[in-house]
């Protein structure tokens, strides 16, 4: 009786998770004017504000200057996709892939990006202003000229990462750790580490 | 000690030679002779106009083998080479039940292909890519995207 009835839970719920095109078909991928959401899609300029892109395959979409303000990408794999010059403010990409992907002077000012795995990640130029970065990976990453200032930086794993001209002030620095990391003109950078 | 040695040894080499192979300037000796090929109009609608075409898929296998072998593999079949594996793209634009959709998403693989072959690609200062657009046309671009489509798997 119990195992029909969590069956049918587990279904709906499922199948309410799966995104759904302007057709209504599930499991069609959704289509945001000109923007698909599938790997490699154009979306230049798109609008894609409080949107949920959660869990989808965008790697290598160009949304060089598209709007996702507090859209969900939560777990979605961006590898190799280009947000420069795009507005990620209070964006939710906890657990995201993102290796090789471009952030430069994007604006993600308090986006959660905790758990994320930024290997080879672009953040030239980039505004984390109160951003979450607790527990991210970020190997050969580059924030050259990135505004990290009150950002949460707990666990952080800033391996050989490019950190020059990043401004640090008032980030969390606590279990953070720079192995082979370059710190020239960094402003509250542990040049200690 | 020897051993550790040889062994730092051995994966400089590996990794210059993964730099090497990787290549910052595309080619210029590659040659692709599209000329028997239609010439395609300006006012083309977007993606590969060869789609389909198998003079063109046999000019595209020349022209992969001349430019793109070395970090993909001969014909494109990747035996651990440096590149990705070309042959394993664009698997989700098939899935797409709405042809209004399926061809949306096919146009954008196309124009990412060729983007990516033209402009190469750079990731934080460092060249996983030359750019090629000095070297092949957009026709010689297509030829190879027409030969990787024939090849899919």
């Amino acid at each position: 009786m119990l195992r029909p009835m969590l069956s049918a839970l587990l279904a709906g719920l499922s199948i309410a998770n799966l995104p759904v095109s302007a057709a209504g078909n599930p499991a069609e991928p959704q289509v945001y004017g000109t923007c698909g959401m599938w790997p490699h899609a154009r979306c230049r300029g798109a609008d894609l504000r409080h949107k949920d892109l959660s869990a989808l395959d965008l790697a290598g979409v160009d949304f060089t200057g598209a709007n996702l303000a507090r859209a969900d990408l939560r777990a979605a794999n961006l590898a190799g996709a280009i947000f420069d010059g795009a507005d990620l403010s209070g964006a939710r990409m906890a657990k995201v892939n993102a290796p090789g992907a471009s952030f430069r002077n994007a604006r993600l000012i308090g986006t959660d990006l905790e758990f994320a795995k930024l290997m080879r990640t672009d953040f030239t130029g980039a505004d984390l202003t109160v951003a979450n970065l607790e527990a991210a990976r970020t190997p050969f990453a580059w924030f050259v000229g990135a505004r990290l200032t009150n950002a949460n930086l707990q666990e952080t794993k800033f391996n050989a990462t490019n950190l020059r001209n990043a401004n640090l002030e008032g980030a969390l620095l606590r279990y953070t750790i720079f192995p082979d990391s370059s710190f020239e003109g960094c402003t509250g950078c542990p040049t200690d580490w | 000690m020897a051993p550790r040695f040889l062994l730092r040894l051995s994966a400089a080499l590996l990794i210059l030679s993964g730099s090497v192979l990787a290549g910052e300037v595309a080619d210029p000796n590659v040659v692709v002779d599209t000329s028997g090929l239609p010439p395609i109009a300006a006012n083309a609608p977007e993606g590969n106009p060869y789609r389909g075409n198998a003079r063109a898929a046999e000019i595209g296998r020349t022209a992969f083998n001349q430019a793109c072998s070395r970090c993909h593999g001969v014909d494109a079949v990747n035996k651990g080479q440096v590149g990705p594996d070309l042959l394993k793209m664009d698997r989700s634009c098939p899935r797409i039940a709405d042809p209004v959709i399926r061809q949306m998403c096919i146009v954008d693989q196309d124009d990412f292909f060729l983007k990516s072959v033209q402009e190469g690609k750079t990731r934080v200062g460092v060249v996983h890519m030359p750019a090629w657009k000095e070297v092949l046309t957009p026709a010689a671009i297509w030829t190879i995207r027409t030969f990787l489509e024939s090849r899919s798997r």
